[in-house]
């Protein structure tokens, strides 16, 4: 599923700083719909960085926040919490009730100085193998152009 | 308009209250008490469960000390099947925590009446018992009596704790009775409001008439004493936001945790039978551990504090009722209180919740709107 594609071919032109700069993006896709939906850009091709790391979950409403706010603060530098769209969940309001808890932690997060754009919740069913890989390139830049978590280096965490 | 009973004061307050409760149990209002009294010694006032009329000795909502946020007794002595009558009487930052733990499923509230009293704040506990200590009177009279006169922020020139300074509900008219006392003449009457159909059941059962009024001064009282405690909330909402608005800021507010986990032990809201981060999700094996030494070059020990409280903090402070006991059980003195008051105040400002303001109001977390929150 995961291509052999560097990071810097799929971006575009970072500058010479940027470019030393690999990401690590962690990504919690539910079963139903995201996780089909990587796969599907696997298999359809789509070209997307290898520093994504999917972990397949249940349901976006299986993700405690905590496990996001260990991926940051173990090396994550971004991470991509992805489900299945609005009322389409296959536990009818997993994703919905995943939405309240990611706005919780952004909003955490933002407070004590941590970039709130590294973390991210998308909707992606499993026909939008091409969204999948938009998403995940997307993020790839962002992330380049925040540069480094900071926290993840602190050991004195 | 509220509807009120009045009480005349004959001995003093307490003793006019003490005699309502133990009348509460004597004339079978109901099964078991949940008070506040004064321990044998007189240092402290801690809760009690109460069954016999006769131990009705020494109740004291009024106690310038607050051990613990009692609302968890509710957890424990009732459950689904509850059919005992229970009175309980809290100051309001348990009762928020009551009504939380209610719309948590954590305490059925079907046969208790709980009834609230007018809070002027509380001490550090080492602070009180020493000033009980020495004190040759009843200290909780003596103390109402300086209250009055010198203002509210400091005891015998002792702070009250940051929780208390910065209370915006020093009153909660929404438990089924509330005890008034506030700008009102303690020495001469206090004042039961029944705000709850079940409330104006119990007092009317008890041969009491309820009339209808307002008293301007208690509201009066009241506003000065929001309005003062607003402003103190504001500056250390102001200092605590400063101080963490970065990493590294965040980190030397941290440092002294000891991954103790008292601030959870004592927290109302935290009512999990085994906490997350005491359960085996997070434990290490001696594997892991080197191994994680090993790429990152070296790890504090203990591990995981801020995971700890990054992460405590998305479990319930939606429903943090800032009641400041996780900051009194800090041995290293972490400024919990405005952590949670600051951080706190932005999450629930997100789903527009007041936690603890009523029971009909749905958790943040329990549920959801189909059309919200697009900018996540």
């Amino acid at each position: 599923m995961v291509t052999d594609t560097k990071a810097e071919e799929t971006v575009d032109a970072p500058n010479e700083n940027e470019k030393k700069f690999e990401p690590k993006i962690i990504g919690f896709l539910c079963n139903w719909c995201s996780y089909t939906g990587a796969d599907l850009a696997g298999v359809s091709r789509l070209q997307y960085p290898p520093n994504f790391i999917p972990i397949r979950v249940m349901c976006t409403g299986a993700v405690d926040p905590v496990y996001v706010i260990k991926a940051l603060l173990e090396g994550a530098d971004a991470v991509l919490v992805a489900g299945c769209h609005p009322g389409d969940c296959h536990y009818l309001s997993g994703n919905y009730k995943a939405r309240r808890r990611i706005a919780i932690l952004k909003k955490l997060l933002e407070d004590i100085g941590l970039e709130e754009k590294r973390v991210r919740l998308e909707w992606i069913s499993a026909s939008e193998g091409q969204k999948f890989a938009d998403t995940v390139n997307e993020m790839m830049k962002e992330t380049i152009k925040l540069g480094p978590n900071p926290i993840k280096s602190e050991w004195d965490i | 308009m509220a509807k009120i009973v009045r009480l005349d004061v004959k001995k003093d307050v307490l003793a006019t209250l003490n005699d309502f409760f133990r009348n509460l149990l004597k004339n079978n209002m109901s099964d078991a008490l949940v008070v506040p009294q004064n321990l044998p010694s007189g240092v402290s006032t801690v809760q009690t469960i109460v069954g016999d009329p006769e131990s009705v000795i020494s109740v004291n909502p009024f106690a310038f000390v607050l051990p613990a946020n009692s609302a968890d007794i509710l957890v424990k002595t009732t459950d689904d099947a509850s059919k005992q009558r229970i009175v309980a009487l809290f100051r309001p930052c348990e009762m928020r925590a009551v009504f939380e733990l209610a719309k948590l499923h954590q305490i059925n509230l079907e046969n208790v009446t709980l009834i609230s009293v007018d809070c002027l704040g509380t001490l550090p506990i080492s602070d009180y018992t020493e000033l009980a200590g020495k004190s040759e009177e009843d200290l909780t009279l003596k103390l109402l009596k300086e209250v009055e006169n010198n203002g509210i922020s400091t005891i015998s020139g002792r702070d009250l704790r940051p929780a208390c300074l910065t209370c915006e509900f020093p009153v909660i008219d929404t438990a089924d009775i509330s005890i008034w006392t506030l700008g009102l003449n303690k020495d001469k009457e206090i004042l039961l409001s029944a705000n709850t159909p079940k409330g104006e059941v119990l007092l009317s059962n008890m041969g009491f008439e309820l009339t209808e009024e307002d008293p301007s001064e208690r509201k009066t009282a009241l506003e000065a004493l929001i309005k003062a405690r607003e402003e103190s909330r504001d500056k250390l909402i102001q200092g605590v936001k400063e101080a963490v608005a970065d990493i590294p800021g965040f980190m030397r507010v941290l440092a002294g945790c000891i991954n103790c986990h008292n601030c959870m032990k004592v927290c109302p809201i935290c009512y999990c039978k085994e906490c997350f981060f005491e359960s085996d999700v997070l434990k290490s094996s001696p594997k892991q551990y080197l191994d994680k030494a090993g790429k990152k070059g070296v790890i504090r020990m203990p591990m995981d504090t801020v995971l700890y409280h990054i992460g405590r903090m998305n479990h319930m402070i939606t429903s943090c009722v800032a009641c400041g006991q996780c900051e009194s059980a800090c041995p290293s003195k972490i400024p919990l209180l405005g952590i949670y008051l600051a951080l706190g105040k932005d999450v629930q400002t997100v789903f527009n919740y007041l936690p603890g303001k009523s029971l009909d109001e749905d958790l943040p977390l329990a549920t959801f709107k189909e059309e919200e929150l697009s900018e996540v």
